[in-house]
């Protein structure tokens, strides 16, 4: 479309917003001596050496910023929103690992929203921050076992129960009933934000993974007593297994916030990142839940 | 013995009542039974669930007229995330083998009419939600096709104080927030369904005196939370605002009363009914 820029187009623009940011004359804060455009090359070279290469991808890459930006620190994220700017460029970092979009979309096509005030009071807070926005999600997802997951096991302690040789993968769990499993989900997830589908009483041995949408979790639904799912559609989602519970199917549905579900394996992304930049500071900045459970007279 | 109309008559009468809009939607119309069959009853419904199916036989209305599809598939115009590989999941599941069997052998019909309701009447859904809730939308230009409505309130509330309102008249089981459930609102817009797509609800947004929303759901449709993404920005400008995600459902429900409401209009000889739905969803508390 002819009123469409690429995303070259973006970038050289971005990189022109920058320059005149640092120009105005910013904060003076300790540099490392290392660019972002470095620090993203030692990430390539490790990720290589785990056997994860660097293959294009939509996703991954500078989305905010570009490899020119000195780093002052490294802030890991999950979702890089404009809080999350705000807490990192509070602490010093203007480094942003993060593994979901900058612009609200997959694909972070920036012609969509350009004139959007909130955009470019987006661009514009990144700018004055001399910050940078580097995503990576698919190569970090290609590494193996998927850290992502491994995070969200970690986080719900069921670690030694993850069975990572079926598919989809799965936890078999100490059985207990449906609802305390939602329990015991909000408490080690840290959030009451957990939907559930599903008879209250019904046992669950095995919780099956699966990420947002009903095609990943109708093999979850097949094979496990559960599906823990990331911010489902309700309209298919949620349909489904109440007809499947209609048709006498044992099975629930547990549904987290896509947050919830897989910012934990950025979290180790922190651990994974320090050994290689050892000349800077790298925080976790949580995106957290963006759900809050209103306690209403239900 | 005065004979009925067919399935088939009705989906002609309807189309041309909705200026038969639906030459590029899939997964609209018929989705299931023979078109041919006479029509012993109507019921219209949010989702034409398994208990449904089974009520429609039980009561002997033959044709359901629903908002989503029988086999899940809800993307009628558009590609979308949410519909990847869709298709070909559910080709051998049991679940939906179950639901085409049953609406064979019981000789049912179940056609859809979502994008066709809301192309037609692009705010319906959202003005009936907000008038279940007892608001009055702000009046909006005809040609304004954006699915949101506006309400002011009669006084400033929270936004606890309108979940407990949307438990009490819509029977929502799971409402959330985003932004605190302590936040106080005056002018609201209303999106029945999901927020997304981000860029319908920045233009909502872009009336800076909305300081509430309440939606169905977050957002599936910009990948997987794209809208509610962009909502927690719109906050981090500073700006003063919360909303309320009543469930998907649930949200649906007064448009498709509605939408049954305008049917019995152009089908005045046949008696349609609305089947209320129940939230299956619900968040363990205490």
């Amino acid at each position: 479309m002819e009123n469409r820029i690429s995303r070259r187009e973006f970038m050289q623009w971005m990189n022109l917003a920058l320059a005149a940011g640092a120009s105005l004359g910013l904060r003076a804060s300790a540099q490392s001596g290392v660019t972002a455009g470095e620090v993203v090359e030692r990430i390539k070279t490790k990720l290589a050496a785990a056997g994860v290469a660097w293959r294009p991808s939509y996703f991954d890459g500078f989305h905010l910023g570009g490899p020119e930006v000195q780093v002052r620190g490294v802030a890991v994220t999950f979702q890089p929103g404009l809080d999350v700017l705000q807490r990192a460029a509070a602490n010093g970092k203007n480094f942003v690992i993060c593994h979901e979009s900058t612009f609200w979309d997959g694909f972070d096509p920036p012609q969509v929203m350009v004139d959007d005030p909130v955009h470019q009071a987006k661009i514009k807070f990144a700018a004055d921050h001399e910050m940078a926005v580097w995503r990576i999600h698919d190569h970090w997802h290609r590494m193996k076992p998927d850290p992502i997951f491994m995070g969200l096991a970690r986080k719900l302690e069921w670690t030694s129960y993850y069975d990572l040789t079926t598919q989809p993968r799965r936890y078999v769990i100490p059985e207990m009933p449906l609802e305390q499993a939602g329990r015991y989900i909000q408490e080690k997830l840290e959030t009451k934000n957990v939907v559930i589908v599903g008879d209250r009483n019904l046992p669950v041995r095995t919780v099956g993974d699966c990420v947002h949408i009903l095609s990943t979790v109708l093999p979850a639904l097949y094979s496990c007593d559960v599906a823990l799912v990331g911010e489902t559609p309700e309209h298919d989602s949620f349909e489904y297994v109440r007809d499947a519970m209609s048709l006498g199917e044992r099975k629930g549905l547990i549904m987290i916030s896509h947050e919830r579900l897989e910012e934990w394996g950025m979290e180790d992304f922190v651990g994974w990142l320090k050994p290689i930049v050892p000349e800077m500071s790298v925080e976790w900045v949580p995106t957290g839940d963006p759900f809050e459970v209103p306690p209403v007279r239900a | 013995m005065e004979s009925r109309p067919t399935g088939r008559t009705v989906e002609l009468l309807l189309n041309a009542a909705f200026g038969n809009p639906m030459t590029t939607a899939r997964s609209e119309g018929l989705c299931a039974g023979d078109p041919n069959t006479e029509v012993s009853g109507v019921a219209v419904c949010y989702a034409p669930t398994v208990d449904f199916l089974r009520r429609a036989a039980n009561e002997q209305k033959n044709l359901l007229i629903c908002r989503e599809h029988p086999f899940f598939l809800h993307s009628g115009v558009n590609y979308s995330y949410t519909s990847e590989g869709l298709e070909a999941a559910i080709k051998d599941d049991p679940v939906v083998a179950a639901k085409r069997d049953f609406i064979v052998s019981h000789n049912l019909m179940v056609y859809r009419y979502g994008a066709a309701w809301d192309r037609f009447r692009p705010h319906a859904q959202s003005a009936a939600l907000a008038k279940a809730l007892g608001f009055d939308p702000i009046k909006w230009p005809e040609e304004d096709r954006q699915r949101a409505v506006v309400c002011d309130l009669a006084s400033e509330t929270t936004l606890l104080a309108l979940a407990n309102l949307a438990v009490e008249k819509l029977q929502c089981t799971a409402p959330r927030t985003v932004g605190s459930f302590h936040a106080r609102v005056s002018r609201i817009a209303v999106i029945a369904g999901e927020t997304d797509p981000k860029e319908a609800l920045a233009r909502v947004l872009s009336d800076q005196k909305i300081d509430g929303v309440i939606a169905g759901a977050g957002g599936t449709i910009d990948e997987v939370d794209g809208a509610i993404s962009y909502f927690r920005d719109v906050r981090a400008t500073g700006r003063k605002i919360a909303l309320l995600a009543l469930g998907y459902g649930p949200s649906e429900g007064p448009g498709v009363e509605e939408m049954a409401r305008w049917m019995q209009g152009v089908l005045p000889d046949l008696n349609i009914v609305w089947w209320p739905a129940q939230d299956p969803s619900w968040i363990p508390r205490g």
